[in-house]
């Protein structure tokens, strides 16, 4: 891993086309602004921890339960 | 044909236009590109994603629309390019489901990521809603609880 210090304004590039500025530090916050091409996804780190978690959840399903009751409500 | 072995469904054989092609694989299953949907059954509103790959992983999804009529989302630029999606009736939307504890009245959507199937080409992805207010659990049976003493 690489770590850098980086001041107000100041940018780090990676690769050839994505550079990642860092726009203003205030207090906890740091604002961070990202020109990356298309198809480079960007997440925030939680969203995508999140949905990760969620999946593993998702794929640990028991092999045999009975779906039969359980129909739409047409709830909102 | 092409033969999947599956532990939920035994030895199934599918024809290669039927496989669904995650490139990116999903979260935290990134190594996992194909995938074939079999339906719980001919009436169900509930399917299985079954990978082709590991014979135990499979997982369970609905059709969103049919337990939240008001679900919707854009689809960005980026993933419309990956997809190569050119109509919008050519696309299959799948919410992924999480059923804890074998309460089939507790079971979750995750909204927050929707399956998208290009059917055209089979192209898949599972597309984050990073701008959206949905979330990763939202109750298919949201009365489950407040009808729990009416037996």
């Amino acid at each position: 891993m690489l770590v850098l210090t980086r001041k107000p304004k100041q940018q780090i590039m990676i690769g050839d086309n994505i550079i990642v500025n860092v726009v203003e530090v205030q207090g906890d916050n740091v604002r961070i602004a990202i020109e990356a091409p298309r198809e480079i996804k960007i997440y925030r780190g939680e969203i995508y921890k999140a949905i990760q978690e969620e999946n593993r959840k998702a794929a640990e399903q028991p092999m045999d339960i009975d779906l039969t009751q359980a129909e739409p409500e047409n709830n909102k | 044909m092409r033969k999947i072995n599956t532990v939920r469904f035994g030895e199934i054989e599918e024809e290669e236009g039927k496989i669904v092609h995650f490139e990116q694989g999903l979260p935290a299953f990134e190594e996992e590109k194909e995938f074939i949907i079999i339906p719980y059954d001919a009436e169900s509103p509930y399917v299985f994603l079954q990978s082709a790959k590991t014979p135990d992983l499979a997982f369970l999804m609905t059709i969103p629309f049919m337990f939240f009529s008001d679900y919707e989302f854009s689809i960005d630029d980026s993933v419309i390019e990956c997809l190569a999606i050119d109509k919008q009736e050519e696309l299959l939307i799948y919410t992924l489901l999480t059923l804890p504890n074998r309460d089939i009245r507790q079971m979750t959507a995750n909204l927050l990521a929707p399956v998208v199937i290009n059917t055209k080409n089979m192209q898949a992805k599972q597309v984050i809603l990073e701008k959206s207010a949905y979330m990763t659990k939202h109750k298919l049976f949201p009365q489950a609880d407040a009808n729990k003493g009416d037996k």
